[in-house]
Order: structure tokens, then C-alpha cells, then sequence
């Protein structure tokens, strides 16, 4: 392997675990403050990317500036996405919150079939075309190592992750989100408003999936009603191996689960593309149960 | 200030609390003594909304808790000091500190308050950028008792603070909570296991077995009561 093509495919892994990062940050999130694996949340990303397609069809019609419209359409998908995690908390989740872990899983995989079946009658079953906002268009002369789409995702995700990191260590909210997530009676006990936080949580998470859900889109070119589901699981994978409920290991267990597949798909094959991240899952649960950054939860008297 | 009304409260079908009569005077520092399983923890937990209440009423200055959610509580400067202390173990002091005063606008005020804390546990000014977990068990009850300052109570709820400390730490924290009282004009309601201490610093107390009030009276004359000595005080 020349060190360009290793080059290619260690950017191009590193694109992919980008995506699952954004997708990762919502599971781990809400993991880390209500301890459910939200299942539904594969399909935020999905959503992400219809309203966005039709968002920027209904747009079109209109005669804007090509710049003004993918703005405004990238921002009112977002939106609309956000609402959407907003809307599954308050409708599926909330009254079920202090029930048995396995009933809010069931409702929370419940949902998931609920959205897509709901995509898939709504919209179709066929895959759809997607302007490719995102070219492949080399960036440096000579070489493929590192184009436009991918610079495009990589400053995206690095933005959003920086501006999460400073929102979750120096807001109020943020200190709110993470006094819910290490010690939720006491936090009440200190007056933090539990379910605008909770909302906030779902809604931020949305926001990150819906941006990659339209980021993979842009670069990829089709969307269809079921993406939100295989990229949704794996970056559940992504979490886990990071230490789900914490959100730098959720970064990068995204991370090595992009570059693996990259290597494993470019040096094995690519039949086989899907499988990485079951591997990934069942080695960790054998060997680290607790994911890489994740700490072993022990009960402290 | 606080009354607590013939109250019964518990968990789901579980009666802790019956018929419970309670009342907390302002600028008062009032115990409530008990065993293992009296049901202390559960009335404190009453008083912030975290029990749920099957009959009697809670009032905080005239105005019923019942049905108001723990955050609004605070929100009254009704603050809770939890048993076994619950400090964010992945936050730093300052943070944790922070925490306490999550409800509050006044920047200057705050960091004046914050001064306060330092100035009554200057232990945690040296571990301020430390993270909660590494505490040692007394500096833990200090920062806990700080973030509930941070607060600005009205009404501070104490559960036994004194619980699994070094004497002469113990002996420090009674000093304190007399000292957060006369200074600062605070209520306290002090649940308590190490009766003997507890009543020294206290106005009043009342004694709580197996969820209903025994006794109640001064706390002079609780120290020299023959039952209390022999259950609670350890007769000498």
C-alpha cells in the first residue's frame, strides 16, 4: 500500500467516523442523563436528510441564490429535526421515565419502526436522488487525498464539537446537563429544571444528527427511508465503544470505528463493510464492557 | 416558618411518616433525633418534594409545598443537604459550588457568597479546582454543606452531616452550622443520629421512632431526659 492510497483511506475513514460522531453525540447524550439508548435516534438522522431534500426542493421554486437557499434549507431542516427529538421525548419517553429500563427501550424502539414506516408511506421506499452539494473535488494538485466534501464534513463536525465541549462546561445548561447525568436526585435537590433539561438534551443531540444526516447526504447523493437505521446502530456501536455517557469517547470510539471500516473494507473487502462494527461491539463488550473512556460504575456508600 | 401538619408520606404503598407534627421557628435550630429506619431521611425528603405525601399539608412560610416540584422548593430557599453528602463526582469544587447557586442571577453576590463558603471551609479554597470524588469523606460534608449555602437558604435541611466523620470533624461542623445561623440569620432543620451533639448545638428537638414523634421540647430538657439518655444518648 502506497502512501498516498494509505493516506486516502485513512481520510476517508476519518470522514466516516465524523458522521458517526455527529450521530453518536445524541445516543451518548441522552444516555448519559435519562440512561436509555434511544433507538429512535438513527431515524433524527434520516429525517434530517428528507426534510432537508424537500426543504430545498419547495425552496427551489423560489428563485433564491443558490447560497441563501442551502443556508436557509440546512437551517429549517435542522429546526424541523430538532423538533422532531423534542416531540418523540415529550410523546414517547417522558410519562414512561421513571418505569422499568426496559419499557423505555421498548417505546424508544417503538418509535424507530414508527418513523420509518412513517417516512416510508409519506415519502417512498426507493432511494432518492439528493443534490451533491458536497463535491469530490480534490483539494491539493496531484493527489486524492483530501477533497472538498470530506474538508467541508471535517469543519463541520470539528465546529459543532468544539461549540458542544464550551457549551457543556460553561453554560448553565450545560453544568445542568451534567449535574443530571452524575447525580439526577441531586440535582433536583439543587434546582435544576429536570425536563426543560432532558428537552434541551434531545433537541441538541437532533441538531447534530440532522447536520450529519445532511453532511453524508450532500456527499453521497441518495437518501433513502432505512439510512437512519444501519447508521444509526452503528454509531450506537461508536457510543459503546467509546463509553456510552461519555462524550469525548463517544468522539472516539467514532473515530476508530470510521478508520476501521475504511482499512477493513479497503484491505479485506468491501462485501463485508457492515460487519466491522459487530465485531467492534461484541470485542468490547467481551474485553471492556465499560467502553474505552467509559469508568466502571461502582455504588458508593 | 415551617410547619409540617399531621403529615403521612412514604413510598408508593409504604407509610413512612404518621401523623407527623412538626414546626420550625425562624432563626430556630431545631433536631430531629432518631434511629436507623425512623423515617428522618423520609420527612426531610417530604419537606423537598421527593416523598410523596398521602395526607396533612407542608407549609413554608404560609404557603403549602404540596404538589410544588423540588425545584420550585429550592426555588423558596427550602435548600436540602442530602445523607451521604452527593457531591458531582466529576465536578470540581468551584463547580459543584456553582451548582448550589444554579437558581441565582446576582453575579456579585454569588462570588460574595462563594467568599463565604472559603472563609468558613478554607480547606476547600485549597482543593477548589479538585474534583469532587477525590475528596476525603470531611471535606465532601463541607463542600456539601457550602453548595447549599451557595444557595442563599432560608431554610437549611441538614441529614446527618455528622454521619461517618472524625470527632473533631464533627466538632467542626456543629460549630459551623451554629455559626451559619448566627451569622447569617439562617434557619436550620438537622436530622441527626448523634443525638448528643446535635441537641448541644440545637434550640429544640423532637424525637422520631419508627415515623412517629415521641417527644418533642428544648433541647436542654431533652438532653436530661431519662428516656432519651437511654435510647438515644447512651446512658453513662
Amino acid at each position: 500500500m502506497s502512501l498516498e492510497y494509505f493516506l486516502q483511506v485513512f481520510v476517508s475513514g476519518f470522514t466516516r467516523g465524523s458522521i458517526y460522531a455527529l450521530i453518536a453525540l445524541g445516543y451518548t447524550m441522552v444516555y448519559g442523563i435519562i440512561q436509555l439508548i434511544n433507538f429512535a435516534h438513527g431515524e433524527i438522522y434520516m429525517i434530517g436528510a428528507f426534510s432537508l431534500l424537500i426543504l430545498i426542493g419547495v425552496l427551489s421554486m423560489l428563485n433564491l441564490p443558490v447560497l441563501a437557499l442551502i443556508l436557509i434549507a440546512v437551517l429549517v431542516s435542522i429546526l424541523y429535526s430538532a423538533g422532531y427529538g423534542f416531540t418523540i421525548e415529550r410523546l414517547a419517553y417522558r410519562q414512561i421515565r421513571n418505569a422499568q429500563r426496559l419499557s423505555l427501550l421498548i417505546s424508544a424502539i417503538g418509535m424507530s419502526m414508527f418513523l420509518q414506516n412513517y417516512v416510508l408511506l409519506a415519502q417512498t421506499s426507493s432511494f432518492l436522488y439528493f443534490p451533491k452539494f458536497l463535491e469530490d473535488i480534490p483539494l491539493f494538485q496531484n493527489t486524492n487525498i483530501l477533497n472538498a466534501s470530506q474538508a467541508v464534513i471535517f469543519s463541520a463536525t470539528a465546529l459543532i464539537m468544539i461549540l458542544l465541549t464550551v457549551f457543556v462546561r460553561y453554560t448553565r445548561t450545560g453544568k445542568a446537563m451534567r449535574a443530571l447525568s452524575q447525580d439526577r436526585t441531586m440535582a433536583v435537590l439543587v434546582g435544576v429544571p429536570t425536563n426543560r433539561t432532558i428537552s434541551i438534551t434531545f433537541i441538541i443531540g437532533s441538531i447534530t444528527a440532522a447536520i450529519g444526516g445532511g453532511l453524508v447526504s450532500a456527499q453521497i447523493g441518495q437518501i433513502h427511508f432505512y439510512m437512519g437505521f444501519i447508521a444509526g446502530i452503528k454509531a450506537f456501536v461508536a457510543a459503546v465503544l467509546g463509553g456510552i455517557g461519555n462524550i469525548p469517547g463517544a468522539v472516539l470510539g467514532s473515530f476508530i470505528l470510521g478508520l476501521t471500516e475504511s482499512f477493513g473494507t479497503t484491505l479485506i473487502s468491501s462485501d463485508y463493510e457492515d460487519v466491522f462494527a459487530f465485531i467492534i461491539l461484541i470485542l468490547i463488550l467481551i474485553v471492556k464492557p465499560s467502553g474505552l473512556l467509559g469508568k466502571n460504575r461502582s455504588e458508593k456508600v | 416558618m415551617l410547619k409540617i401538619e399531621s403529615v403521612n408520606a412514604g413510598y408508593r404503598e409504604a407509610v413512612v411518616l404518621h401523623e407527623m407534627t412538626i414546626e420550625v421557628n425562624e432563626g430556630e435550630i431545631v433536631t430531629l433525633i432518631g434511629g436507623n429506619g425512623a423515617g428522618k431521611s423520609t420527612t426531610l425528603m417530604t419537606i423537598s418534594g421527593l416523598v410523596k405525601v398521602f395526607g396533612g399539608d407542608v407549609l413554608f412560610e404560609g404557603t403549602s409545598l404540596l404538589g410544588v416540584t423540588p425545584e420550585k422548593i429550592v426555588k423558596h430557599g427550602v435548600i436540602h443537604v442530602p445523607e451521604g453528602r452527593r457531591i458531582f463526582p466529576n465536578m470540581s469544587v468551584l463547580e459543584n459550588l456553582d451548582m448550589g447557586s444554579m437558581l441565582r442571577k446576582n453575579r456579585a453576590e454569588i462570588d460574595k457568597d462563594r467568599e463565604n463558603v472559603f472563609e468558613l471551609f478554607p480547606i476547600l479554597h485549597e482543593r477548589r479546582n479538585q474534583v469532587g470524588s477525590t475528596l476525603s469523606g470531611g471535606e465532601q460534608q463541607m463542600l456539601a454543606i457550602g453548595r447549599g449555602l451557595m444557595a442563599r437558604p432560608k431554610l437549611l435541611l441538614l441529614d446527618e452531616p455528622s454521619l461517618g466523620l472524625a470527632p473533631i470533624l464533627v466538632q467542626q461542623i456543629f460549630s459551623v452550622i451554629r455559626k451559619i445561623r448566627d451569622d447569617q440569620g439562617c434557619t436550620v432543620f438537622l436530622v441527626e443520629q448523634n443525638a448528643n451533639q446535635a441537641l448541644q448545638v440545637s434550640d429544640r428537638g423532637y424525637v422520631l421512632a419508627t415515623g412517629e414523634i415521641k417527644l418533642s421540647g428544648e433541647s436542654d430538657i431533652l438532653l436530661k431526659n431519662e428516656d432519651v439518655k437511654n435510647t438515644y444518648l447512651g446512658a453513662s
